[in-house]
C-alpha cells in the first residue's frame, strides 16, 4: 500500500499544478470561523432542520432559473448550487448538473487558504472564479462562492455554478478545439471578490463581462447567481435566527457524521481489491487521428476509496480536462450509487476518498494546457469512474442494485452553430438534444431510453419547436434509435439522433467538439456489450429540396442524394450550406450480462416495438424470429439452437468444475474460499477460473473481433482514427456464456479489471 | 330562482348539495356507484329531493342549474383503463411522445425522489411505438407549409390503426397551431375511413407552443375521451328524460363550469378537475369574505393539495402532470403530493433520526388507531395521542379508535429513538407540519409570491387539526376553516358559483413593434369562436364575459408572461401598454434588473378567457351571537399535549354543530365535527363568522 503524496510539497497550489487543499486546511487565522455546535440535537429537530437544509438549494435554484431566464438556465438547468459548512465540507448539492456541484469546495478552501487576510473575507462579500486550476470544471461553469456570516462569524458557504454560453477565447461558445494552450482560451479567473459589503463591484463586473461575446446575457445570468446566493444565505440565517446558530451547525455536522457513517457502512459490505476501467479518447485538435489512453482505478482498503488515473496519457493538444472536474466526476457516480439516501450529502463520503492523480495527463493537466473543452475528459473520467465502482458495487450483494452500466454521457458531442440570421442579427448555440442520454442496464431491469444523463437527475431538453422557434434551422427527424443501447441480458437504454438543415438563412458555421466517435465509451458491464458510439455526420448537396416538392420528408440520411463529408470528433470552419443536412447521434447505455441470456420474448417486444432491429436480434441476442416484418413472432426451438450452439463453440471439454458456490464477485464470477483453495468460479457451470488474486481473463476464453460486432451501429473507426480497435468478449470455458467484455487497442494486454485483495 | 344542485361523486359517496333561493342549504349522501355512476348521481339528488319533500322529478324540473364534479377522467388515467389510441404524427418526430423531452423518469417528482436512479422509471408508454405512424408533411415556425401532407398515407395509417384495435386517433404535427391545415385534412381523411372513431387534433386541444406537452394533451384526450363522453352523455340523456329544468354542466380543470357537448369534445378539460372545485369554493368564498390572496389546502389521509388565489383569481399553472406525462391544459395549478393523516413515521437507521412518511398506510390497513391491521405509527396516530382527535367522537363517533394500540406504536418508535411517547407524536406532527410548510412555500415562491401576505384556507379530513401548526411556520396571520359543519357545501357552493368558461388560445409570433393589424385579426378570431360557441349554447350576449391576455416574452429568455389587456384600446395606447405592462410584470416575478430588454420583446400567443355568467347562490347570513358559546357547545375538558408548551394541558372542547355565529374560543382548544377536528393552538384564537366558517387568529409574531 503506497501511503498518500504531500500534495503540498509537490506544489499542488493552483499555480501550475491544481489545487489541492491542505490537511488540515491552512485557513488564514484572520478569517473568524463559527465553530460552535450545539453537543445535544434531538432526532426531531434534526430532521426539519436536515429538510430545511435541503430546501435551501431547492429555492436556491429556483431563484437562479428565474432571473437568469436563459436557455442554459432554465431550459437545460446547466447549473447547480451547493451548500458547505465554514470550513468548506459539503453539506448538500443541489439537484441539477451534479459534476458542477463537486467542484465548489476547492475555490471555497482556496480562498479560505489564500485570501482570508487580502482582501478578507467579510460579510456581504462574494467570490466569482472560473480558474480550472483551482477549481472550475472548465472556464465556461462560473463559479460564485458567498460566506454567510452569523454575528460576525463565517457560519457556512452557499455557492453555484451556471455554465455562461461565452466567456471568450478563439471560439464562439468558448470551447476552443484548436487551442494551442490556455493562452488561446478565456483567461481563467481565480477568486476575486465581486461582491464587496453587498455591492456588486463595478470595476471588477466590467473587467469579466470584458471577456465575452454576450456580455448581456452574463451580466444576467449574474446577476442570477448572486440572487441566487442572497434568498440561500437569507434562508441560512432564518434557520439560525429559529434554531439557533449551534443547534444548525450541530445539524450540518450530523449531516456530515451520519452520512460518513453510512457511506462507511456500505464500504464494510465490499470486499478489498482495486477495479479499472480503460477508454481512449480521440483527436487532440482537429484532424488529429491518434487516440489517447485515459485510465482509472479505485481501490479499497481500510483506508476507504482511493482514485487514481495512473497510465492517462500526459497532456495534450485541446484534450485536457481539469483535476477538478476529473473529481467532481468521480463524485457524480459516488452520489447516486453510494449516497442517494443521504440526498447526495458528500460531504461525509469525502472524508473517505481519496484522489491521488498523475500530474502532467490528460485529465490532470499542468498550467498551461488548453482545457476548454474538459467536458470531455470530465465525462469519460465520470464513464471510467462509473465501470469500476459499477463492477466493485457487484461484489456486494446488497448494494447490486443500485448499479447502472455507463449512461449515454460518457462524451457529450457537444455541437456549437453560430452564423447570421435574417435580420442580421449574430446568433450561436449549442445544440443540447444529448441531454436526453440513456441510462445504462441495471443488474435486474433495462436501462431507460431516452432517461436523461446521469449528473443530471432532473434531466430535460427543450421542444424542436422552442428550438426552431429561436434559431434558424429546421429539424428534420429527432428519434430514438434501435440497437444504440448496449446487448446485454439487461438491455442499456437507447439514445436518439436528430438532423437539421439551415432554415431561412443559407449557411450556419460548425464548432463540434466530441470523442467517442470511434471509439466505444459506453461499455457494457458483466458480460454486456458496449452502446453505439457518438456520431456527428454531414451529407452535402442533398436533393432535400427537391424531395420537400415532391412531398417527401425524409428521415435518415442515407435515403439523400449527395456525398458524406467525413467529419471527425472535433472540427473547426465547417460549414454547413442550404442543400447540406447535419446529423448528430449520441452514444447510449451499455447492456449489462450476457446478451445471450436474455429472455427471448423481451427481445421479441424490443423488435415489434422498434427498440431492437430484427437483424440484430438474430446477431446481438442470438434470437431468431418468424416473419418478415413487424409484428414478429418467435421461433423459439431454433432460439435455443443458435443460442446453445453459439456458447457451444467456447466450451472446452476438458474444463475442471467445481461447485457453484461462493461469495458473488461479479453478474457470472464467484470467489471460492475454502481448504487453502481461493480462486474464482463460474455462478453458472462452477467452471474454475483461476487464481482469486489474480486476473480471471487469463483462465477465460477471449474471442477478439473488431469493434464492429459490439454493436451494429458502430461505424468503421478508420474513418475517423488510425488505431486498430477491438472487442473482446471473455467467456467462461465450461459453459461459454460472456463474463466480460472489454474494447482495447490490439496488442494491448488484457485490462486486470477486478483485482481482488 | 329555482334551485342549485351540485352533485360531487366520491369513491365512497356521492354527496348531492341543493341550495334553495334563500342561500338555504340541503345535504344528500348515496353510495356512489362504481358500476355506474349515474344510478348513484340520481340517487343523492332523490334523496335530497326527499328532504325537501319533493319527488325527484319536481327537483330537477324546479332547478335552475345543475353542476357536477366528477373523477371519472382522472380515473381512467389513474387505472388505466382508456381508450387503445393510435397517434399520427409527422414524420421524423413520431417518438416525441416517447423521448418525453428526456424528463419522463423525474416529470412530477421531487427532486429527493429523483436521486436513486434504480428506483426511477419512465412510465408504461401512453402510445406504444406499434401504435405511432408517421406521415410526411411539414410546417415551419412561420406557418409556412414545407412538405405537403402525403395524404395516402393518412388513409393508410388510420387503416392500420383501425385494423390494430385503435378506438380513438390523435394526430399531432408540428407547428399544428400556427397552422391547422394538415392537421384538419388529416381529420378528415380519418373521420372518412373511420366514422365512429374518437379523433382529437393537436391545434385544437392544445394550441401551444411544444410539440411533446401538445401531443401528451391530444393523446390524453383520446385515452380519456370514449369511457368520458359516454359518461356524461348518459348523464345528460337522463335528465333530460327527467326534464331538467336549467342546464347539466361540468367541472373543469380550468375551475369553470362546461357544456356536455364541450366536455364530448375536450374531455381532457375533466381530468383532474377534482381538487379544482376545493379551490374554485375557496375563492368564491374568498370573494365574498373580502380576503383575494388565498392558499387552498386540501389534507386527507393520503394526499395534500394545495392551490393558490392571487388578486381574487385561481391561478392557472403552465403545464399539468399525470403519471410522469406533462401536457398542456389550461388547468387551475393546484400541487398534490402524498401526505396526509396516513403518512408513516419511522426511525432511519442509518441518521437515528425520526422520519414521517413518503410511505403511507392509506385507508388500507390505514393508522393503526383504525383498527384495519396497520402496525405502523402514522400522523393520525400522533395526533390521536396528543389528545387533538377524541378517539370516542372521531368523525362524530361513527368510529371508535383504539387509543391503547396507537400509544403502544408510537411508544415503541420512541423508545427506539429515546423520546418518550409524546415528544415522539409532537415530532411527528412537527416534521409532517414542517414537510407540509415547505411544500406551501415552494408553490407560493415558485411564483414570486410571500406566502405571509395570504388567508390559509384548510379543509379536507385532516387538513384543519394541522393547519394551525403549518400556517405559523409560514408566517400566515388567519386561517379560515370553511363552512366547518359541510365542507362538500362550500365546495358545491364554489362550482355552482363559477361560470361557463372557455379558454381559448392562439399563437402568433409579434415582435415589437408589434403588427397590431396582426393582433387585431387575432382578437377577432378568437371573439368570434366564442361567439359562436355561446350562441350555439344559448348565452346571450348580455351574459358573456371577455378577459383577454397575451404571452409575451424577451428573445432570448425563456420565461413567458401572461399579460392582460383590453383590446378597446386604440392602437399606439394598446401596443404600449403591453410593453410596459409585461416589463412591470416580468420584473415583478422575477425581480428587478431581471428583464434582458436589448434582446427585443416577443409575444407569442394570444388567450382569451370567456365567461357567461350563471345565476349565483346567495350564501345564508346569520346574526351575530355572543362571544360565549352555548352551553350546547361545550364538551367536556380533556387533557391535551402542546409540545409549544411542554405539557399536557386541560384544554377545551367545543362541538361545531352547536357553534353559533359570534362565538370567540381561545386556544388551546380543539373544535370537533362530524367530519373534521379542527386544532385551535395556544395562542391563536378562533370565532364563528355570520357564514358559519370557523376563523382562526394567529397573534402577531406566534412562530414557535
Amino acid at each position: 500500500m503506497s501511503t498518500a503524496p504531500d500534495f503540498q510539497a509537490l506544489g499542488w497550489n493552483g499555480t501550475t499544478q491544481s489545487y489541492m487543499p491542505s490537511t488540515p486546511l491552512a485557513i488564514d487565522p484572520r478569517v473568524p470561523l463559527h465553530r460552535e455546535a450545539a453537543t445535544t440535537l434531538d432526532p426531531v429537530t434534526y430532521e426539519v432542520l436536515r429538510h430545511a437544509l435541503w430546501n435551501v438549494n431547492d429555492e436556491h435554484g429556483m431563484t437562479i432559473q428565474k432571473v437568469s431566464g436563459s436557455p442554459f438556465a432554465s431550459v437545460a438547468h446547466d447549473f447547480n448550487t451547493v451548500i458547505l459548512t465554514e470550513d468548506g465540507e459539503f453539506v448538500f448539492f443541489g439537484p441539477h448538473i451534479q459534476y458542477f456541484s463537486g467542484t465548489m469546495d476547492l475555490p471555497i478552501k482556496w480562498t479560505l487558504e489564500q485570501l482570508g487576510g487580502n482582501p478578507g473575507i467579510a460579510p456581504g462579500d462574494m467570490f466569482l472564479s472560473n480558474d480550472p486550476w483551482i477549481g472550475s470544471s472548465h472556464q465556461s461553469d462560473v463559479q460564485i462562492t458567498c460566506p454567510v456570516f452569523w454575528q460576525g462569524e463565517l457560519f457556512c458557504w452557499v455557492a453555484n455554478a451556471l455554465h455562461q454560453y461565452d466567456v471568450g477565447g478563439n471560439t464562439p461558445g468558448s470551447f476552443c478545439a484548436d487551442a494551442r494552450d490556455v493562452f488561446d482560451e478565456p483567461v481563467p479567473i481565480p477568486p476575486i471578490k465581486i461582491v464587496e459589503g453587498g455591492t456588486l463591484r463595478r470595476d471588477i463586473e466590467r473587467m469579466y463581462l470584458r471577456h465575452s461575446r454576450q456580455p448581456q446575457l452574463v451580466a444576467l445570468d449574474l446577476r442570477a447567481q448572486i440572487a441566487g446566493n442572497l434568498v440561500a444565505g437569507k434562508r441560512v440565517l432564518a434557520l439560525i435566527e429559529r434554531y439557533g446558530a449551534a443547534t444548525v451547525k450541530a445539524a450540518m455536522r450530523r449531516l456530515l457524521d451520519d452520512g460518513e457513517a453510512a457511506f462507511r457502512a456500505r464500504l464494510a459490505q465490499i470486499p478489498h481489491g482495486t477495479w479499472r476501467a480503460v477508454s481512449y479518447l480521440e483527436a487532440a485538435h482537429p484532424g488529429d487521428r491518434a487516440i489517447y489512453p485515459v485510465h482509472f482505478a479505485v481501490t479499497h482498503d481500510e483506508r476507504g476509496l482511493t482514485f487514481t488515473n495512473r497510465g492517462s496519457h500526459p497532456q495534450v493538444g485541446s484534450l485536457n480536462a481539469s483535476f477538478s472536474g476529473w473529481r467532481a466526476g468521480i463524485l457524480s457516480v459516488v452520489n447516486p450509487l453510494l449516497c442517494h439516501e443521504q440526498l447526495y450529502s458528500t460531504g461525509g463520503a469525502l472524508r473517505h476518498l481519496r484522489f491521488e492523480p498523475e500530474v502532467g495527463t490528460i485529465n490532470c493537466p499542468s498550467f498551461p494546457a488548453s482545457v476548454t473543452n474538459s467536458q470531455i475528459g470530465n465525462l469519460i473520467g465520470g464513464a471510467l469512474a462509473n465501470q469500476a465502482i459499477g463492477k466493485m458495487l457487484l461484489a456486494a450483494p446488497a448494494l447490486r442494485e443500485d448499479v447502472f452500466a455507463v449512461c449515454g454521457d460518457s462524451v457529450f458531442p457537444l455541437s456549437a452553430i453560430a452564423g447570421v440570421d435574417a435580420g442580421g442579427r449574430a446568433f450561436g448555440t449549442g445544440f443540447l438534444d444529448p441531454m436526453a442520454g440513456a441510462i445504462g442496464a441495471f443488474p435486474t431491469r433495462d436501462g431507460i431510453d431516452t432517461g436523461g444523463v446521469h449528473w443530471e437527475p432532473k434531466s430535460i431538453m427543450g421542444n424542436v419547436e422552442q428550438i426552431e422557434q429561436t434559431f434558424p434551422v429546421l429539424y428534420l427527424y429527432r428519434r430514438e434509435v434501435p440497437d444504440s443501447g448496449g446487448a446485454g441480458r439487461y438491455r442499456g437504454g437507447n439514445s436518439a439522433a436528430f438532423a437539421v438543415v439551415p432554415h431561412g438563412v443559407d449557411r450556419l458555421l460548425h464548432a463540434p467538439s466530441a470523442a467517442g466517435c470511434a471509439v466505444p465509451t459506453s461499455a457494457g458491464l458483466a458480460g454486456g456489450y458496449p452502446a453505439r458510439t457518438n456520431a456527428f455526420r454531414m451529407r452535402r448537396g442533398t436533393d432535400l429540396r427537391a424531395r420537400f416538392a415532391h412531398g417527401e420528408l425524409p428521415t435518415s440520411l442515407d435515403v439523400l442524394a449527395g456525398e458524406e463529408l467525413v467529419v471527425g470528433p472535433k472540427a473547426r470552419g465547417l460549414v454547413q450550406g442550404p442543400d447540406d443536412v447535419w446529423e448528430v447521434a449520441w452514444c447510449a447505455g451499455g447492456g449489462y450480462g450476457d446478451p445471450l441470456c436474455r429472455d427471448a420474448d423481451r427481445v421479441l417486444d424490443d423488435v415489434n416495438e422498434g427498440r431492437v432491429t430484427a437483424a440484430w436480434a438474430r446477431a446481438g441476442y442470438g434470437v431468431v424470429l418468424a416473419g418478415d416484418s413487424t409484428p414478429y413472432a418467435l421461433d423459439l426451438d431454433a432460439t435455443v439452437r443458435e443460442r446453445a450452439a453459439r456458447r457451444g463453440a467456447f466450451v472446452q471439454p476438458h474444463t475442471v468444475r467445481g461447485v457453484s458456490t461462493g461469495s458473488p464477485i461479479s453478474e457470472s464470477l464467484l470467489r471460492f474460499t475454502a481448504d487453502g483453495v481461493d480462486e474464482f468460479r463460474c455462478a453458472a457451470c462452477g467452471a474454475r477460473l483461476g487464481d482469486a488474486r489474480g486476473n480471471f481473463k487469463h483462465a477465460a476464453l477471449c474471442e477478439e473481433t473488431g469493434i464492429a460486432a459490439a454493436n451494429p451501429l458502430i461505424r468503421d473507426p478508420a474513418a475517423a482514427v488510425d488505431a486498430a480497435l477491438v472487442l473482446r468478449r471473455w467467456h467462461c470455458p465450461g459453459c461459454g456464456v460472456t463474463l466480460d467484455t472489454e474494447v482495447a487497442q490490439a496488442g494491448d494486454a488484457p485490462l486486470w479489471d477486478i483485482e481482488l485483495a | 330562482m329555482g334551485y342549485l344542485c351540485g352533485v360531487d361523486i366520491g369513491g365512497t359517496f356521492t354527496d348531492a348539495v341543493i341550495i334553495d333561493a334563500a342561500g338555504r342549504v340541503t345535504l344528500a349522501k348515496s353510495p356512489s356507484t362504481p358500476d355506474d355512476f349515474a344510478r348513484g348521481f340520481f340517487a343523492a339528488l332523490e334523496e335530497g329531493a326527499r328532504a325537501l319533500g319533493l319527488g325527484l322529478e319536481q327537483l330537477l324540473a324546479e332547478t335552475e342549474l345543475l353542476s357536477h364534479g366528477t373523477t371519472v377522467a382522472t380515473n381512467v388515467v389513474v387505472e388505466r383503463r382508456g381508450a387503445k389510441v393510435g397517434l399520427i404524427a409527422t414524420a421524423g418526430h413520431g417518438d416525441a411522445i416517447l423521448i418525453m423531452r428526456a424528463h419522463g423518469r423525474a416529470a412530477g417528482l421531487s427532486p429527493a425522489e429523483t436521486l436513486r436512479f434504480a428506483a426511477t422509471a419512465k412510465p408504461a408508454p401512453l402510445v406504444p411505438r406499434s401504435l405511432v405512424r408517421e406521415v410526411a408533411e411539414r410546417v415551419d415556425v412561420n406557418g409556412t407549409v414545407v412538405v405537403a401532407l402525403e395524404e395516402a398515407a393518412v388513409e393508410a395509417a388510420a387503416r392500420e390503426l383501425l385494423a390494430a384495435g385503435c378506438e380513438a386517433i390523435a394526430i399531432a404535427f408540428l407547428w399544428s397551431f400556427r397552422n391547422p391545415v394538415h392537421e384538419r385534412r388529416a381529420r378528415d381523411i380519418v373521420r372518412r375511413v373511420a366514422p365512429d372513431c374518437f379523433v382529437t387534433c393537436s391545434h385544437e386541444i392544445a394550441p401551444q407552443l411544444g410539440e411533446y406537452e401538445r401531443t401528451v394533451a391530444t393523446v390524453l384526450n383520446c385515452y380519456v375521451g370514449p369511457v368520458t363522453s359516454a359518461y356524461v352523455q348518459r348523464l345528460a340523456s337522463r335528465a333530460r328524460d327527467a326534464s331538467l329544468g336549467g342546464p347539466l354542466l361540468l367541472m373543469q380543470c380550468n375551475g369553470g363550469l362546461a357544456t356536455v357537448e364541450d366536455v364530448r369534445e375536450s374531455p381532457l378539460l375533466l381530468l383532474q378537475s377534482g381538487p379544482c372545485g376545493g379551490v374554485v369554493g375557496a375563492a368564491a368564498l374568498g370573494q365574498v369574505l373580502g380576503y383575494p390572496n388565498l392558499i387552498a389546502t386540501d389534507m386527507g389521509g393520503t394526499t395534500f393539495d394545495v392551490g393558490l388565489v392571487h388578486d381574487g383569481q385561481a391561478l392557472r399553472g403552465a403545464t399539468t402532470i399525470v403519471h410522469q406525462y406533462e401536457f398542456f391544459v389550461p388547468a387551475l395549478a393546484v400541487k398534490s403530493v402524498g401526505a396526509g393523516g396516513g403518512s408513516i413515521a419511522w426511525r432511519d437507521p442509518q441518521r437515528g433520526a425520526l422520519s414521517v412518511g413518503p410511505r403511507s398506510a392509506g385507508a388500507q390497513p390505514g393508522p393503526v388507531c383504525y383498527r384495519r391491521g396497520g402496525v405502523e405509527p402514522t400522523v393520525t396516530d400522533a395526533d390521536l395521542v396528543l389528545g387533538y382527535i377524541d378517539a370516542d367522537y372521531f368523525l362524530g363517533g361513527r368510529e371508535r379508535l383504539d387509543y391503547d394500540a396507537a400509544w403502544r406504536a408510537i411508544a415503541a418508535l420512541g423508545a427506539e429513538l429515546g423520546l418518550d411517547p409524546w415528544q415522539t407524536a409532537a415530532g411527528i406532527n412537527r416534521i409532517a407540519d414542517e414537510h407540509l410548510a415547505g411544500l406551501i412555500r415552494r408553490e407560493t415562491i415558485e411564483k414570486g409570491l410571500d406566502p405571509r401576505d395570504f388567508v390559509l384556507f384548510s379543509y379536507g379530513g385532516a387538513g384543519p387539526c394541522h393547519a394551525g401548526a403549518y400556517a405559523r411556520e409560514l408566517g400566515v396571520r388567519k386561517i379560515i376553516v370553511p363552512l366547518a359543519s359541510a365542507a362538500s357545501v362550500w365546495s358545491a357552493f364554489g362550482v355552482a358559483s363559477s361560470d361557463v368558461v372557455h379558454v381559448q388560445s392562439r399563437d402568433l409570433m409579434l415582435v415589437a413593434p408589434f403588427d397590431m393589424a396582426a393582433l387585431r385579426a387575432g382578437v377577432a378570431e378568437l371573439r368570434a369562436q366564442a361567439d359562436a360557441r355561446f350562441a350555439a349554447q344559448g348565452f346571450g350576449a348580455d351574459r358573456r364575459r371577455y378577459a383577454w391576455s397575451a404571452d409575451v416574452r424577451h428573445r432570448l429568455q425563456v420565461h413567458v408572461v401572461e399579460v392582460p389587456f383590453a383590446p378597446e384600446r386604440p392602437d399606439d395606447a394598446l401596443a404600449t401598454a403591453l410593453i410596459e405592462d409585461f416589463t412591470a410584470r416580468y420584473e415583478g416575478l422575477y425581480g428587478a434588473g431581471t428583464a434582458y430588454r436589448d434582446a427585443g420583446v416577443e409575444l407569442v400567443s394570444l388567450r382569451l378567457t370567456a365567461s357567461a355568467a350563471l345565476t349565483k347562490p346567495a350564501l345564508e347570513q346569520r346574526p351575530l351571537a355572543s362571544a360565549a358559546p352555548t352551553s350546547d357547545a361545550v364538551a367536556p375538558a380533556r387533557a391535551i399535549y402542546w409540545p409549544e408548551r411542554g405539557a399536557r394541558l386541560e384544554s377545551a372542547i367545543y362541538r361545531a354543530a352547536a357553534l353559533l355565529p359570534g362565538n370567540v374560543m381561545a386556544g388551546p382548544a380543539v373544535i370537533e365535527s362530524t367530519i373534521t377536528t379542527i386544532v385551535v393552538r395556544p395562542g391563536q384564537t378562533a370565532s364563528v363568522d355570520a357564514y358559519g366558517n370557523i376563523v382562526i387568529d394567529l397573534a402577531v409574531g406566534d412562530t414557535t
